[in-house]
């Protein structure tokens, strides 16, 4: 009689826990108790193995494939897994270190992830100091002896948003996690894993931009303007490679070429953004200019759960579009983040009281 | 423990996810001054949306 199991998707999670090392498990003996960090996502998706397999159809085989001719090769792959939440204080100041490999701690406490072409990784692979650089064991958990646990997962790709008309104005986070560990062995990625450490709990606490005090950008020939806001869009790349292999099979280290900051930011067209003179969005696009770009959710101080500052150096990239709508005529703004001088490309504040070393 | 209310802060916190009782939360939102138990305290300490109050208890005068 066939099995009347039924494995509904809200009851798979995930987690993640930092790793002292580089690509190794935290805990390989038996089952693993590790204290993971369960993520807010509604489904969780599942790991994607990435690997060689090339099934060929050998000559003298006549006019179908063999079995024996087919090649499969869990070394030298990728692992990747797309995850999309409301961003909570925690999973934003840790995806976005996971994608900038970057955080400076202030207070109690204050993360900073900023991109500015020098304090950003260009590698990682050796020594794990306190969190820094920063990967995780990944763990998917769908029930008992079932688990997946990916190891040296970092975030290859990271987009930050706010929509006063989607999630009553909270801010997700969505992305896609990579490992360049796909051969399973045991004191790295492993499949059928029992997870049975106490997971810590999500947390509750939201970033809604319908908090966001101040809000500024450059226009023409005016500076920190204050827009109406519809939505904004932040896309983090830092376009990771594997580098090398272990004896496994697994990756050496990892490259990060270049980080790559684009997005989009939906404003009114009122007397500060128009297409007159002095506030000519049109005008910034055609003369190339680089404007500051500043949304602050909260009153500005960041020092409660909940609380965010983003700064951004911004270029347009296209020429402004419009958003039509019962509420008027909105720019949408398409830009692309550049280090500008001293000021930094792309700069994020959030407050967590906690280190990066308890991730 | 007495902790004082961050009013432009707290309305962040869920009031489900929180161990001290609503009408303790609504005090706080309000700004005032509540002695509610310690770990739900030091909670909301932790996520910077209230401040320590004064936690010292007046002494009576003795009465001669």
């Amino acid at each position: 009689m066939a099995d009347t199991r039924v494995q509904p998707i809200s009851s798979i999670k995930y987690g993640l826990k930092a790793e002292t090392s580089f690509g190794v498990g935290l805990d390989s003996a038996g089952n693993d108790g590790t204290a993971y960090l369960t993520q807010p996502v509604v489904q969780a998706q599942k790991p994607t193995f990435n690997i060689l397999r090339e099934s060929r159809l050998l000559s003298g085989r006549g006019s179908v494939k063999n079995a024996a001719d087919t090649v499969v090769n869990p070394r030298g792959g990728t692992v990747t897994m797309p995850f999309e939440m409301l961003a909570t204080p925690r999973t934003l100041a840790q995806h976005c270190l996971l994608v900038g490999q970057e955080n400076d701690q202030t207070g109690s406490i204050v993360h900073e992830m900023e991109i500015d072409g020098s304090s950003n990784k260009t590698s990682i692979g050796g020594t794990i100091t306190s969190g820094i650089p920063h990967s995780c064991n990944l763990a998917y958990y769908p029930a008992s002896g079932e688990g997946i646990k990916v190891a040296g997962v970092i975030v290859s790709d990271l987009n930050i948003s706010g929509d006063i008309a989607a999630n009553n104005g909270l801010m997700t986070i969505s992305g896609n996690y990579f490992s360049g560990f796909s051969n399973p062995v045991s004191t790295s990625t492993v499949l059928e894993q029992t997870f049975d450490g106490s997971w810590a709990a999500r947390e509750s606490t939201y970033f809604n931009i319908l908090d966001a005090d101040t809000r500024t950008l450059d226009v023409d020939d005016a500076s920190n303007q204050t827009f109406i806001m519809k939505s904004f869009n932040f896309n983090i790349a830092n376009n990771v490679t594997r580098v090398g292999f272990d004896t496994n099979g697994n990756a050496e280290a990892y490259a990060f070429p270049e980080y790559m900051i684009t997005g989009d930011i939906t404003i009114k067209w009122d007397d500060e953004f128009d297409y007159g003179a002095a506030n000519n969005v049109i005008q910034d696009f055609l003369d190339g200019d680089t404007l500051s770009l500043a949304i602050k959710i909260g009153d500005g101080t960041v020092d409660s759960e909940g609380e965010c500052n983003i700064a951004a150096e911004i270029q347009y990239t296209g020429d402004p579009g419009q958003d039509i709508s019962e509420s008027g005529v909105f720019h949408t703004l398409a830009f692309e983040c550049v280090q500008n001088s001293s000021a930094e490309a792309f700069k994020i504040s959030t407050f967590k009281n906690e280190a990066v070393t308890a991730w | 423990m007495k902790i004082k209310g961050e009013n432009s802060k707290l309305h962040r916190v869920n009031p489900n996810a929180i161990l001290c009782d609503v009408a303790m939360l609504a005090k706080l939102k309000d700004g005032d001054t509540v002695d509610i138990p310690e770990k739900a305290a030091e909670e909301l300490l932790k996520m910077g949306v209230a401040k320590k109050a004064d936690n010292k208890t007046k002494k009576k005068k003795e009465s001669k």
